[in-house]
């Protein structure tokens, strides 16, 4: 008897929906691809030009030839770790409390409100944040320069805040105020993330711990939190994604400088993604190409965060269980 | 028989004890409140809120000398919780505590973000509201519109078009393609799926500018697309394709398996099975997560505002020429200082808010729940889904049509701008933002002959540069090509170009500074005063240097914050062209400290020292907006004179190699630029001027930073200019050299003298395509026209009044934009009078001269010699301002209370304060506390 196949041969319509899902795969593979690899071709012939310079050169002149990301990468990367500092509590306190705190009637409306802030433009943060903040988070920028500037980085160089007549535009237009905005932004997302996980510890856990006598920040402390870890973790990792590449709100608001400033509270600073939206125009051919460069670095590195976050919820309990 | 008629006494009291234990015991099939807030907890919080907040009264406005209103909530806040663990410490054990505690923070934080949010929302439909009052807001654009008009003209509607079309073409190219691909994703696991899923999640993290950036080097630079509504949506595409395909993987995933089998079982092929069972079911995930992504997709700026240009005027073909989008409007609208554009500015965010909000509420609504979870709508739609199958399997109807209506209606041409009967077609052109004031007033004008030209002050390098890629018709710039500027010399266009020159003016110092509360207008400077206050020499407003040029004014011990411009800019290079020129012993070394190869000449990018005070904004509308904010004050900007005209700050008069302090009005530029000298031979830099001789000129009247400003024109047909164009450029050209030169005074600028006028018509007739006018440069108006060749505007200029001379007199006559506001002239300290002491003040003879706590008034000076004129201090330097007596009809200068911030200054006194703080806290917090320790050992 002859042996029969048992693979099924697809039908004609079947084939033909096979070969357009796969046709799309392909399509897209070869847009992302052409995206990533011109990408790479016009940030190279920069890189000849700048050769190792790019990662130790802190100015920013294609056309002479010395240019580099220090500057920029640094000024992204405060601004990042600024919002992340404003955003971590915020969000994670925030999930706490849609999960665990608020009344329950009210969760969905909570849920969709989060939702909806993180469907506001970031224009509109930037108004807000240009007209209103800057306004009135100086005094703030003063205090902590004032009492905190023996941390260094918390210092104003050249300020002198016991002179009235001291002018106030060097705490204006700061990182600091920068960071404000954009946490305000990724809060969203990241409690998202994390309210996705605290709603899913295990319901056992959590009713043994109040069995054996917890309050509710007992057993907060010790079910929903170590659950819950991964995703914060991997929640603040993926905020700091976001926020590493914003864009606009960012050029609104800072007074762009080119130059290491490590100074969070003072006026100036600079940020990759600024950095190429405002001197697209100006440059040269060679400087499009050495912008490219610079926004190929801050793609890398937004893309070693988001596959460390991803692999960070991925391991975790609350990952585990979920997609 | 009292046994049968009467119940016993026993019984009735038992009875009665039954109903007594009833009515006081809980009923014990009644539901246990479980959760709940007793009224003890509310009596806490309530409790520790209100004597937090008396402490902290006391504490801030008796005690001690801190001021600000955040300082005050945060110890507030801190207060209440250390106040309400106390309090709730007494009765409970620490744990609880504990869990109070950190309810209480739970709680403060959710709500600060809901807070937050709602806060951002009402501020900008609150400022947006005078603009967004008027209906014409969503009907016009802002062809007519310009900074100086109100709110009754203009509006948004060309953008909220914009956005539109560039999110539907972005739909339309990415919903097909992203879930076929998510289908593709889920229905054929494979190696190559997998590798295609991780390539798709690389890509979300791609930045948004970072999209723009490849479409503007390939669509627009490489292909030679012009910027348009169709390029900005392909970059939106390229940022949410990897996010519709991500989260649509995400929705299909979570379908279950069971149903995909059983829908095999049943005998369905492979695409029946994910069109009938697979799609439906995610449905509603797939359209939240269109929706939402498109929601993002709208908000985006970056992308748009490198690949759609700009224009002020509706434009629904997205085809062809530039178009913008909501987010791209605010952008731009919020650079001017006036406040009606800020208003329109947060007009349309607060427009985007509601799409996006719209979009948002479609979401939730049409989308519906998770899969497995129905709304009743969709419960009812499911069952009267299933009769008509029913019925259909029934009769056995004939085959379903597949019908996938697109909406891509806007891939058809639509209209553009009305093409008027003379043939004009749409014109862009970008650069300089010097002139820009010029060109958007005749650009405005000249649509009433059906020219429609678009414009975008994006800087001169950025002009210069986009006219030899081609993605403009014309250019504006005040250099021209070939000028090496640091290490890199700026190529010329491939194609063929003349410079026309459009407009002369002035590059004027706009200030901001205040003595005594009322603004400074008639401010002097010399060359080497400025040179030296923008290389960072001068930091002090009361630098003896600047002292020496306003004799007359007690200027304030307030820091110099010189605003330069941050992108590549023409102002900037006039600027650098005379300091390189007249004062190159200071600019020369300035330029090395930055960094930059010496000797340092012209450069169109200011250079700043790291570490240094200098502020960098873009654009000129930046740098006079930052200078126009009322608490900048100490600020000092390079700009063209007609911005502190718009603005309404006063500029400084600079001194000229005559001895004379002069501001830039149009018959003193007239008489500069009388010593310019025009490159007449014939070439590629015909037209061209070189302003040495501009910057030494001994006339009296002379403004030493004249210049003139360029269009860059094409001389041939090539790329997207072909002669229609070129028939609307010169249209154009002729309108602005002949008649818009009457209004250059006006607007702030000073209008061509005759020699150039009949220059530039000459080189217009080297457009392709114009349609050649005989121009008679009599019929013009043009001020500086005669009959006999000179300049009338330089000849009748009226000279300097002897107060504007190098010497110890100061005019007291406003600049600028504040012309009509005089500045009195304030007497150095110690050569008058009397000091009468202000309302508020302290008493006088303290022997303190420096304010010490807040609210105190202006402190007199002890000891100052008795004259005959009052004067009163002025708070911020303690020098003496004279105050109107009887009989003057000067000003009266009032003191004002000034609350300091607290610093180290009188640090015992600092010290005794926080003590007797403390003092105060431990009063308070200890008899509890040693209560409850006792009670506990008695326990």
């Amino acid at each position: 008897m002859a042996r029969r196949s048992l693979k099924s041969r697809p039908v004609g319509a079947d084939q033909v929906f096979r070969s357009v899902s796969v046709g799309s795969g392909v399509v897209v593979l070869a847009i992302m691809t052409m995206v990533g690899l011109f990408l790479a071709i016009r940030a190279s012939e920069a890189l000849r030009v700048s050769g190792t310079g790019f990662v130790t050169e802190h100015a920013w002149e294609p056309d002479g030839g010395q240019f580099g990301i220090v500057a920029v990468l640094l000024g992204t990367i405060l601004i990042g770790l600024v919002a992340i500092t404003f955003a971590l509590p915020l969000a994670a306190g925030t999930a706490l409390f849609i999960s665990e705190y608020a009344p329950r009637r009210i969760e969905r409306m909570l849920i969709t409100l989060v939702d909806l802030m993180a469907a506001v433009p970031s224009v509109v943060f930037g108004l807000w944040g240009m007209f209103f903040l800057q306004n009135h988070i100086f005094t703030v920028s003063r205090l902590l320069s004032t009492w905190f500037g023996w941390t260094g980085v918390l210092a104003v160089p050249g300020a002198h805040p016991e002179n009235p007549l001291d002018t106030v535009t060097q705490y204006k237009s700061s990182t600091f105020l920068a960071g404000i905005v954009v946490a305000l932004m990724i809060t969203p997302i990241m409690c998202s993330v994390m309210r996705e996980a605290f709603s899913q510890a295990p319901v056992g856990e959590r009713e043994a711990a109040l069995g054996l006598g917890a309050t509710r920040w007992g057993m907060v402390r010790t079910v929903v939190l170590p659950f819950g870890k991964g995703a914060i973790i991997g929640g603040t990792m993926l905020g700091l994604g976001r926020a590493l590449g914003e864009t606009i709100a960012v050029y609104m608001i800072m007074s762009v400088i080119i130059d290491i400033q490590p100074y969070v509270l003072k006026s100036g600073g600079s940020s990759i993604s600024v950095l190429i939206a405002q001197r697209v125009g100006d440059s040269s051919a060679l400087g499009v190409s050495a912008l490219m460069a610079a926004g190929l670095a801050l793609f890398v590195l937004t893309l070693i965060i988001n596959f460390g976050a991803a692999t960070i919820v991925a391991r975790s309990r609350s990952g585990a269980e979920s997609n | 028989m009292t046994t049968l008629l009467q119940p016993p006494a026993t019984e009735l009291r038992s009875e009665l004890m039954d109903r007594i234990e009833a009515a006081t015991q809980p009923d014990p099939y009644a539901r246990r409140k479980v959760r709940g807030v007793r009224r003890s907890d509310a009596l806490a919080i309530g409790g520790a809120a209100v004597s937090s907040l008396a402490m902290t009264n006391l504490l801030f406005f008796v005690l001690t000398p801190l001021s600000s209103a955040l300082a005050f909530v945060s110890v507030w806040y801190v207060a209440f919780l250390w106040l309400y663990a106390v309090i709730v410490s007494v009765d409970e054990p620490a744990t609880v505590v504990a869990d109070r505690l950190v309810t209480a923070v739970v709680w403060t934080l959710g709500c600060l973000l809901f807070v937050a949010l709602a806060f951002i929302l009402t501020y900008t439909v609150s400022r947006g509201a005078p603009a967004m009052k008027h209906l014409n807001f969503f009907t016009t654009d802002m062809t007519e519109a310009g900074p100086l008009q109100g709110l009754e003209v203009g509006g948004i509607v060309h953008s909220v078009v914009g956005t539109l079309e560039q999110i539907s073409i972005a739909l339309v190219l990415t919903i097909p393609l992203g879930l076929t691909c998510a289908v593709f994703l889920n229905e054929f696991p494979s190696r190559f799926a997998r590798f295609v899923r991780t390539i798709v999640e690389a890509m979300t993290a791609l930045p948004s500018v970072v999209a723009g950036l490849f479409i503007l080097a390939t669509w627009i630079l490489i292909l030679g697309f012009p910027k348009s509504g169709l390029a900005a949506a392909l970059a939106i595409s390229v940022m949410m394709l990897p996010i519709i395909i991500r989260a649509a993987d995400v929705v299909i995933r979570l379908v279950p398996h069971q149903l995909r089998e059983a829908s095999y079982a049943l005998g369905t092929s492979r695409w029946k099975t994910v069109w009938h069972v697979v799609l439906p079911t995610s449905r509603s995930g797939l359209t939240t997560a269109v929706i939402l992504g498109a929601a993002r997709g709208l908000g985006e700026t970056s992308p748009v505002l490198l690949t759609a240009g700009y224009t002020a005027s509706m434009n629904t073909n997205p085809t062809e020429g530039p178009q913008v989008s909501l987010p791209l409007a605010v952008f731009t609208l919020v650079k001017f200082p006036q406040q009606d554009m800020i208003s329109r500015a947060f007009g349309a965010g607060a427009t985007l808010l509601i799409v996006v909000l719209a979009l948002f509420v479609a979401a939730r609504f049409v989308g519906g729940r998770a899969p497995g979870h129905e709304t009743s709508r969709q419960r009812r739609q499911r069952s009267a889904a299933s009769a008509r199958d029913a019925r259909r399997f029934g009769a056995r109807a004939g085959a379903v049509g597949l019908g996938l209506v697109l909406i891509g209606l806007t891939l058809t041409r639509t209209s553009g701008p009305a093409y008027a009967t003379d043939g004009y077609v749409p014109i862009s052109g970008a650069g300089s933002t010097w002139s820009q004031n010029a060109i958007e007033q005749w650009r405005r004008n000249v649509n009433q002959y059906g020219m429609s030209i678009n414009y975008q002050g994006t800087g001169s390098s950025d002009g210069r540069n986009q006219f030899r890629n081609g993605t403009v018709d014309f250019a504006v710039s005040e250099i021209p090509y070939g000028i090496t500027d640091g290490n890199a010399t700026d190529p010329p266009p491939e194609r063929g170009y003349a410079y026309m020159p459009i407009v002369a003016g002035g590059t004027a110092f706009m200030y901001n500074l205040k003595i005594g509360g009322k603004q400074v207008t008639n401010l002097r400077l010399s060359g080497d005063v400025i040179a030296r206050i923008f290389t960072g020499g001068i930091t002090m407003w009361n630098d003896p240097a600047i002292a020496k040029d306003n004799p007359q004014l007690a200027l304030p011990a307030r820091q110099v914050v010189p605003v330069v411009r941050s992108d590549g800019s023409g102002t900037t290079a006039q600027f650098a062209s005379w300091m390189a020129k007249e004062h190159a012993s200071t600019w020369d070394p300035y330029c090395a400290k930055a960094g930059r190869p010496t000797p340092c000449g012209v450069t169109s990018f200011f250079p700043v020292v790291g570490g240094s005070s200098f502020v960098a904004q873009s654009g000129s509308l930046g740098v006079s907006a930052f200078v126009a904010q009322s608490q900048n004050e100490g600020a000092i900007t390079y700009v063209e004179y007609s911005y502190a005209l718009n603005s309404g700050f006063p500029v400084a008069k600079v001194l000229n190699h005559a001895g004379y302090y002069v501001e830039p009005t149009a018959s003193n530029v007239a008489v500069g630029l009388l010593k310019a000298k025009i490159n007449l031979t014939p070439g590629p830099s015909y037209l061209t001027s070189i302003l040495d001789g501009v910057y030494a000129n001994a006339d009296k009247r002379a403004y030493p930073l004249s210049s003139y400003s360029y269009m860059i024109v094409p001389t041939e047909v090539s790329g997207r200019f072909d002669e229609d164009h070129g028939r609307t450029l010169g249209a154009f050209a002729y309108y602005f050299l002949c008649e818009g030169q009457q209004q250059a005074d006006v607007l702030g600028y000073s209008p061509l003298p005759i020699n150039l006028v009949q220059a530039g018509l000459s080189q217009v007739k080297k457009i392709p395509g114009v349609d050649v006018q005989s121009v008679d440069i009599r019929k013009c108006n043009n001020p500086t026209f005669s009959s006999n060749g000179s300049n009338t505007l330089a000849t009748t200029a009226p000279y300097p009044p002897s107060c504007d001379k190098v010497g110890p007199v100061q005019c007291t006559t406003g600049t600028g934009g504040k012309k009509d506001e005089d500045t009195q002239p304030s007497d150095p300290a110690g050569t008058t009078d009397d000091p009468t002491p202000t309302p508020g003040g302290q008493d006088p003879g303290d022997g303190s001269t420096t304010p010490t706590t807040p609210g105190a008034g202006v402190p007199t000076v002890p000891g100052a010699p008795p004259g005959s004129q009052p004067v009163a201090i002025d708070p911020d330097t303690g020098a003496q301002v004279p105050v109107a007596g009887a009989g003057d009809t000067g000003y009266v200068v009032t003191g004002q209370a000034m609350t300091l911030a607290a610093g180290d200054r009188a640090g015992m006194n600092t010290l005794l304060m926080v003590l007797g703080g403390l003092v105060l806290l431990l009063a308070v917090v200890l008899p509890p506390a040693v209560g409850q320790l006792l009670s506990r050992r008695t326990r």
